[in-house]
């Protein structure tokens, strides 16, 4: 039994080990184990058996432990993203919120006058799919910060001095902010998974005699033929972000290459805000019941708002390039404290 | 009880520091892993070996310690030695060990 238990020892431990090193590992501590057991036969003067196994596997510790300490420490989401992660759960969870809220009261609105028990069957659906969606948001956020924790330290990322006047709103010029671009990255490949593989979720969904029925995509033709292009200047950003990242501060081919990625950026939106509409709801006004929606104020001034929404993300995106930017054409750039 | 394992803790944490010196200053020749442990533990300071080993392979990693397997009597062993680069890191290490443990030796005088 004394050989089979080491040997189903050190497999254990193997179990547990990355596999690169994984024979190297279990050789060393079955010659290790060897050594231990040979030592204390020689203390008790008797030659080593089932019982002096037993007794020195379990000195040695349970296997997983064992695996452990051979191993870096792992995260899912380590401590250096996980605000970041915060930061972006909570705001799109608020996001989620409030258009579940908004649905609800939009349903009730329509609903009229009706009993308080209609009242609260409306409002606990509304919950539990708000709160399926929620756990699917969080898998999808969860993911995306995994990838993120696999790949950041693989960049490399370098940090630069911390800047005590910082803490009165001093922003060195080249200063980045690690937690900021973490979540920029969500938040673009995020975008890049719902707008090109479900863009069925960017839809309205509705309840009929079986239950919660999905409208299906309200985004238009003219939306998925600049989506390639939107992907595009996602995924720039995402490099940027990334080179930044890794980089540890602006230097002045990332700020005229984060300049180009928004002029891009800006050129696409600008394309959707001049072109064809880029929402179309006619697929929901064609469920029963919400043919009355394009008589409502809310559709009424729905394309309106889409053009209002996609000129302030403009007018934002270009207030960024201005300020990442600036220190490229001031003369006197604020005094870096290294 | 409660403080029992809060000094053991205490001790284990004053340990951990001062284990790759120990190791680095024991390892001017090539040794096998149960060895050191033994070594260590017989001049009084005592290292679990769940700590030991894989610190080894850490510093082995760090480009402090070399290592290579040898055979003796059918038993295969990996063996360590400082790396030239441990060897000529130790000098520098133990002066710092040597300032601090003075400062700490007034401090508890105090």
């Amino acid at each position: 039994m004394s050989n089979k238990l080491i040997e189903a020892y050190v497999a254990s431990v193997g179990e547990n080990l990355p596999e690169k090193n994984r024979a190297d590992i279990e050789a060393e501590i079955s010659s290790l184990l060897q050594d231990s057991l040979e030592a204390r036969a020689e203390a008790e003067n008797r030659a080593p058996d089932d019982e002096m196994v037993i007794a020195v596997l379990r000195e040695y510790g349970e296997p997983e432990k064992v695996a452990a300490s051979y191993r870096e420490p792992r995260f899912l989401i380590g401590p250096r993203l996980f605000p970041a992660f915060l930061t972006v759960l909570k705001i799109v969870l608020a996001v989620l919120g409030a258009v579940a809220l908004a649905g609800l009261v939009y349903t009730l609105t329509r609903l009229g006058t009706v009993p308080l028990d209609t009242i609260l069957t409306e409002g606990i659906e509304s919950l539990a799919k708000y709160l399926s969606s929620a756990v699917t948001v969080f898998g999808n956020v969860v993911l995306i910060f995994a990838i993120l924790e696999l790949v950041l330290p693989r960049v490399g990322r370098r940090e630069k001095a911390w800047d005590p006047r910082s803490l009165l709103g001093y922003t060195p010029a080249d200063a980045i902010e690690p937690a900021g671009l973490a979540a920029d990255i969500a938040f673009c490949a995020f975008a890049i998974v719902i707008f090109n593989f479900y863009p069925d979720l960017v839809g309205v969904s509705y309840k009929d005699g079986s239950g919660w029925v999905q409208s299906g995509t309200i985004l238009t033709d003219a939306f998925f033929n600049l989506l390639p292009w939107l992907t595009m200047a996602w995924v720039g950003k995402i490099a940027v972000d990334v080179a930044l990242l890794a980089k540890g501060s602006w230097t002045r081919a990332l700020r005229w290459g984060f300049a180009a990625v928004q002029v891009f950026t800006i050129g696409v939106l600008a394309a959707m805000l001049f072109g064809a509409p880029i929402i179309d709801l006619s697929s929901v006004s064609a469920i029963p019941g919400m043919s009355d929606l394009q008589d409502l104020p809310f559709d009424g001034g729905i394309y309106f708002t889409v053009r209002f929404i996609l000129l302030i993300i403009i007018g934002s995106i270009a207030w960024d390039t201005f300020k990442v930017l600036k220190p490229e054409f001031t003369k006197k750039p604020l005094p870096v404290v290294e | 009880m409660e403080e029992e394992e809060l000094l053991e803790n205490l001790v284990l944490e004053l340990r951990r520091g001062v284990i790759v010196l120990a190791v680095l200053s024991q390892l001017q020749e090539e040794q096998y892993g149960y060895f050191i442990l033994k070594q260590l533990s017989e001049k009084g300071l005592g290292v679990d070996q769940g700590t030991l080993y894989p610190l080894l392979r850490r510093m082995e990693s760090q480009g402090l310690l070399e290592s290579r397997w040898r055979v003796e009597a059918d038993r295969p062993r990996r063996y360590y030695v400082a790396s030239p680069l441990g060897r000529q890191i130790l000098p520098k290490v133990k002066s710092e060990w040597i300032k601090i443990s003075g400062t700490l030796d007034k401090f508890l005088e105090q």
